[in-house]
């Protein structure tokens, strides 16, 4: 059951990217929940969330995706979601009334 | 840049508890599916059998079993069209119903799917059944992919539109389940618009990963009527909320859109979802509101406890039961009201732990029994015999652990009738007899046992015919004397066999020792009863428990001994010169009845002082009520049964031992076998030859040397006193 998922993360001077593929599935959530809270943390100024590779969400990676999109907006982050290239991925969720969270533009000052 | 490989983890401990419960849903359904007959579709039993497939196919999909929720899923589909009226259940859905069991069987018991072909080839078999008999267009045209099969609706009055509101609870997800499946379902019932509600996500500090913060408000147009939209909930219904009311025109429609995204009253928060508030309401049809989880807890009337934990439990009861008698020993020592208030309230208390934590491991033997429905229905089918299996006594309760092993002996007891034991319908139509063969599993305590009796009508056991077979197998001498329950007791020596010609059910004498040996590791006994031409019952006494047991505790000289307490009646006082007059006859008289008494002292070779009174304790046996007579008895004991080992395993007349209060050992007895042994009145001089656990050093052995008694009892005597 389950194919292996692979959960990458990368961050230079506040820019952040979290990558991961195949099945994302509850097992994973606790970690993608810590990644995300510490590349939302300062000084985090942009997160790009990379589902491209992904091919099944599960709702509770769902949930984390939505509170970091909320997260980020508090924070003023920039956080941008990379959707999966598998439309049977959005469709899946569209048809239960789930969907990914929308692009978060930050208002934060650049760093100087 | 870092790297953070993880692996997606299986959840075993979901599966384990998935294995569980799945393995005995198939044994219900096959008992279910074995107690149909063709053409009676008694609905509560027709829909049970959907249900317990539904169950097999959601949960499995939900516990990652997806080859066994898609195979099961034409199952499911044709008993959904027996229930609907629209499939006749003929004995062809039940035959393939039965091989379906056993492939679900195998994909939850193993992670390798095995290959595909047969089961394909099975489920082509459903849905040519299916096709053939519904009526039902839906029905009719078979998917040409597991994936793809929708299944098939009860037509009510046309399609309907439901607003359902769905609040998984909290710990959904951390048990196993995915509410996004379930709406997934939903959502293959017929068109479905759905609306998720976010307001209760915590922030991303205080969000706990494995919990589910959404709800789900969903319109579905369908055919199915309410059941089969709540069957959709049935494993999480106790947990979540759960909201099911037919949509009539003043209840606002769900909107269009997929998930609502109302105008933000801050630009900044536009790009969330601003979550919508959901009340949920009483189901007006079910007249019950919603199940929240705090309902589950208060209803839950049973939880699975792994049986190591109970074996754990059950062996630290046993040894605060052995502590306790200690306490009360040294109480008894001093008298001090206070310490023996004490003892007396850690004694009541032990005993009430000891009667509950024996309690939670006695299970009815129910589940053992129907098990042998699908074993005598297969082989009757391959061996061209009707046979009519009735089981009596199903609630008797025994240990777990004893129920665990009693699986084999009772399966080679069955195929041993059943090849054996009862005739074809020709030879049976030949003699007179029904054609129906009858064959009768038994289950009824006595005492401190249970009894188990297999019996059948058929054509009894020829005991000429076994006597000359364990003479030709070197078994017994062609001289030898033995009673017919002896001879009939030939045919559980390992080797022996009267079946002229070898099949693959028996033949080969191999099974019928197994019986002896696994029922005398239970501390058990076997008793076979058998006519010619009438047939053959046999009896297993298998004691309740193999952990502990209520005593009596007695003492011959200095070595104690435990008596069952279940089957100890009275005691009675013999003095010195009622034993002396009797001339060398074992009888005393009770209130006019005379019962037969065996005297501890002599059968065990015990030399001790005698007292001027002995006590006489009636006991009740199969044999009828005997005396035991003792020098003293010294009151009632919780009992520890431990085992004797391997050198005391041929000693029947003991059950265990157990340690007393003050450290020393007592043996416990075993009335039953005692009474059959002096019957008997045989004992090989080589039989026993062991080391008594309260004579120290002094090695001793069963002989029936009468030296001390002048009778011709067997008895235990120092080895020193016997030839080498």
């Amino acid at each position: 059951m389950g194919t292996v998922m692979s959960l990458e993360s990368r961050c230079e001077a506040g820019v952040s990217q979290v990558r991961f593929s195949n099945q994302a599935d509850l097992s994973d959530a606790a970690e993608l929940k810590a990644m995300l809270l510490e590349l939302l943390s300062p000084p985090a100024t942009a997160l790009t969330i990379d589902l491209s590779e992904v091919s099944e969400l599960h709702v509770s990676i769902l949930q984390l995706l939505w509170a970091a999109a909320h997260e980020a907006q508090v924070r003023k982050v920039t956080c941008q979601i990379l959707q999966p290239e598998d439309h049977g991925v959005l469709d899946g969720l569209v048809d239960i009334g789930l969907s990914l969270p929308s692009n978060v533009e930050s208002t934060q000052e650049p760093a100087a | 840049m870092s790297t953070t490989p993880c692996e997606a983890q299986t959840g075993d401990q979901f599966r384990v508890a998935f294995r569980e419960e799945a393995l005995d849903l198939l044994r219900q359904l096959e008992s279910l599916l074995l107690s149909l007959g063709e053409g009676e579709a008694d609905p509560e039993q027709v829909s049970s059998i959907f249900r317990m497939l539904h169950t097999v196919k959601g949960s499995g999909a939900m516990f990652g079993f997806t080859i066994l929720s898609a195979f099961t899923h034409d199952l499911e589909n044709a008993f959904d069209a027996v229930r609907g009226g629209r499939l006749v259940l003929s004995r062809d859905l039940i035959e393939i119903t039965l091989e379906a069991s056993d492939v679900m069987r195998d994909l939850v018991l193993n992670d390798d799917a095995g290959e595909q072909e047969p089961r394909m080839a099975l489920v082509g078999r459903v849905r040519k059944l299916v096709a053939a008999t519904t009526t039902s267009p839906q029905s009719s045209s078979p998917s040409s992919t597991l994936d793809e099969a929708r299944p098939a609706m009860t037509a009510t009055s046309g399609p309907r539109r439901w607003r359902i509101e769905f609040a998984p609870g909290l710990d959904t997800m951390r048990y196993g389940a995915d509410p996004a499946l379930l709406v997934r379902e939903l959502g293959r019932m017929g068109s479905l618009r759905a609306v998720v509600d976010l307001d209760a996500l915590p922030s991303l500090a205080e969000i706990d990963p494995e919990r589910c913060y959404m709800r789900w408000k969903i319109s579905l147009h369908t055919d199915a009527d309410l059941l089969q939209i709540r069957e959709v909930f049935l494993f999480v219904e106790d947990t979540c909320e759960l909201s099911i009311e037919p949509e009539t025109e003043d209840v606002q429609p769900a909107p269009s859109a997929a998930v609502a995204q109302p105008a933000p009253e801050n630009p900044a928060d536009a790009t969330v979802i601003a979550p919508q508030v959901t009340e949920t309401t009483q189901d007006p049809r079910s007249g019950r509101g919603p199940r929240r989880p705090q309902d589950m807890v208060e209803n839950a009337t049973a939880i699975r406890v792994a049986t190591g934990k109970l074996d754990q439990l059950v062996n630290l009861v046993g040894e605060l039961v052995t502590v306790q008698a200690r306490l009360s020993e040294i109480a008894s020592r001093y008298d001090d009201g206070d310490i023996s208030a004490v003892a007396e309230e850690i004694e009541r208390l032990s005993a009430a732990l000891r009667e509950s934590s024996m309690s939670a491991r006695m299970m009815p033997i129910r589940d053992t029994f129907e098990r042998f429905r699908r074993l005598v229905y297969d082989l009757a089918r391959d061996l061209g015999k009707n046979v009519r299996l009735s089981m009596e006594g199903c609630e008797t309760e025994l240990d777990k652990t004893v129920l665990d092993q009693l699986g084999d002996p009772l399966m080679h007891l069955i195929r041993n009738s059943m090849d054996h034991g009862l005739e074809t319908t020709d030879q049976r139509a030949a003699t007179g007899k029904p054609v129906e063969c009858s064959l009768r599993l038994h289950a009824r305590y006595s005492g401190a046992n249970v009894l188990i009796t297999v019996s059948d009508d058929g054509r009894g056991i020829d005991s000429a015919r076994v006597r000359q077979r364990a003479v030709e197998k070197g078994i017994i001498a062609a001289d030898a004397a033995l009673t017919e329950a002896e001879v009939f007791g030939l045919i559980f020596e390992p080797g022996f066999s009267t079946a002229s010609e070898v099949t693959d059910l028996s033949g080969r004498g191999v099974g019928m020792d197994v019986v002896r040996r696994n029922i005398e590791h239970l501390r058990g006994s076997i008793e076979v009863v058998s006519h010619a031409g009438k047939g053959t019952s046999i009896t297993l006494r298998i004691p309740l428990t193999l952990a502990i047991i209520d005593g009596l505790l007695v003492s011959v000289g200095e070595q104690y001994f435990v008596l069952p307490l279940a089957q100890a009646l009275e005691c009675i006082e013999i003095s010195r010169s009622e034993i002396d007059n009797a001339e060398g006859k074992h009888l005393i008289k009770v209130r006019g009845e005379v019962v037969a008494y065996i005297r501890l002292r002599d059968y065990f070779g015990i030399e001790a002082d005698l007292p001027e009174f002995e006590q006489v304790m009636l006991v009740t046996t199969d044999a009828g009520r005997y005396g035991l007579v003792v020098d003293r008895v010294l009151g009632d004991c919780q009992t520890m049964v431990k085992s004797l080992g391997r050198l005391y395993r041929n000693v029947n007349e003991l059950s265990g031992a157990t340690v007393l209060g003050n450290g020393g050992v007592a043996l416990i007895l075993d009335p039953h076998r005692l009474v059959q042994e002096c019957i008997r009145g045989v004992m090989p001089a080589t039989r026993l030859l062991a080391r008594s656990p309260v004579m120290g050093d002094t090695p001793v052995r069963a002989s029936t040397d009468n030296r001390n008694s002048g009778s011709n009892s067997p008895k235990i005597v120092p080895i020193s006193q016997t030839a080498a």
